[in-house]
């Protein structure tokens, strides 16, 4: 990122500081959707426990340490399956392919809160929650939708697991609004 | 799209894979985004109700709700759980790739640390960035709004990090971008880029607002304030170091043209 800043601004004197400044917001960048992603994921495995257990919530010291499990599997798994990597790519996107149709097929298939017309399902937009206008409230809403669909799909580069990484980042995005909208 | 423009060093034929695989990935995530959103989007619960949701996580609560069985949804729950791990294990490569290319330019402190590789890995770039991350988690025993900060943040900085060289390529008329192997032509890359800018002036805006009105102390977004907060940092830094230091892109010796 940083290095198409330097080389697109040609022969000028801000060249260096701009990719310097560009080199760090993308370093920014990755680190605290890493962050998101990773604490997300420690907040979705305390949910799912919840949904069997509806009494028990983790204290916040608990998700701080399922938090840490995960920081270091994943630490372990990036460290010693290099090699891996793109297998692991490979099954990732797989794995969302699956994983998609089978949240279709289960919410589609039980609907036991009841079915929604096309009109409220595509149309419907909540305004009264956020405090927002709705103008507001449809832009906040695009947004999440623009950072939702990079999820699952991303076609099967030949030689690199790059275009698969795409993925995170829709998750990273979701999370982090989640949480935020609650 | 961040992690294709991250991994983009390790492609075999970057010139002409790099940029495809980034004009494929909106539209057919996009696709795919909405195949999962619709189904939610059509028997989904009450909103009230999941906004109450455990740990503000909606989905496990709507899967749950909407299946109306345990262990159906613990199962569609542990699918999504592997999902996510997926794609843990490819941000946080991604996050460790970036820290490493960005040190080897000299651009971060104790860079001479970071960008040694061991067996051919990053790996003490890998392990500054899980420390990082789990010093910030440590942020969210002592503020949840200060974490919630840092963790949208991320969004802003990425965005703030395509803006810089988007606005710079149409300020120079797009010189060097005319060069490129793989092209859009000038009129559409013009339009495109224009959109672009515009479209992340507003996002920046509108991802530092917060998500609900009236604000309180707890409810602000505070991640403007991160984000400025970073940003001065790093000036700092160069100011110390890393006007001195070669900021020289190691990549220009590889001579590869993006874009």
């Amino acid at each position: 990122m940083y290095y198409w800043s330097y080389q697109l601004a040609g022969e000028t004197s801000s060249r260096k500081a701009l990719s310097y400044v560009t080199g760090w917001f993308w370093l920014i960048g990755n680190w605290t959707i890493a962050l998101s992603v990773n604490f997300g994921f420690a907040s979705l495995i305390a949910a799912t426990i919840s949904i069997c257990n509806p009494d028990w919530t983790a204290s916040e010291w608990q998700l701080l340490l399922v938090f840490y499990a995960i920081c270091i599997f994943v630490f372990l798994v990036v460290a010693l399956g290099d090699r891996m990597l793109p297998y692991i790519d490979a099954a990732a996107a797989i794995w969302n392919l699956v994983t998609i149709v089978a949240v279709l097929i289960a919410l589609a298939s039980t609907a036991k809160q009841g079915r929604h017309s096309a009109s409220f399902a595509l149309s419907n937009y909540e305004t009264s929650f956020s405090g927002w206008g709705q103008g507001f409230t449809f832009f906040i809403g695009m947004v999440s939708l623009f950072a939702l669909p990079q999820p699952e799909l991303t076609p099967r580069s030949r030689t690199t697991p790059s275009s698969l990484r795409v993925q995170c980042h829709g998750y990273g995005d979701l999370y982090g609004r989640r949480m935020r909208e609650s | 799209m961040g992690m294709v423009t991250s991994m983009a060093e390790e492609c075999g034929n970057p010139e002409i894979e790099v940029p495809r695989a980034l004009s494929y990935a909106v539209p057919l995530g996009s696709i795919a985004g909405l195949f999962f959103l619709l189904p939610i989007c059509f028997t989904m619960p009450p909103l009230e109700k999941i906004l109450d949701a455990p740990y503000g996580q909606a989905l496990p609560y709507i899967i749950s709700e909407v299946m109306g069985s345990q262990v159906g949804a613990v199962i569609i729950m542990v699918m999504i759980l592997f999902v996510t791990l997926f794609c843990a294990i490819s941000i946080t490569t991604a996050a460790a790739r970036c820290t490493w290319a960005f040190s080897r330019d000299n651009a971060l402190p104790c860079s001479k640390i970071w960008s040694q590789t061991t067996a051919g890995r990053p790996l003490y770039a890998l392990a500054l960035v899980t420390v990082i991350e789990m010093l910030l988690g440590l942020v969210d025993l002592g503020s949840s709004s200060a974490f919630t900060a840092f963790v949208s943040v991320g969004v802003i900085a990425l965005s703030a990090g395509y803006l810089v060289p988007i606005t710079q390529s149409l300020w120079y008329r797009r010189q060097q971008v005319s060069k490129a192997q793989w092209t859009v032509g000038p009129i559409w890359g013009s339009i495109a880029n224009a959109i672009a800018i515009v479209w992340i002036l507003f996002q920046l805006i509108l991802f530092s607002m917060p998500v609900a009105i009236p604000v309180t102390m707890t409810s602000m977004n505070y991640a403007s304030v991160v984000f400025v907060g970073f940003t001065a940092l790093s000036g700092i830094w160069y100011f110390i170091s890393g006007r001195k230091r070669k900021l020289d892109p190691w990549l220009l010796r590889c001579s590869l043209k993006f874009l």
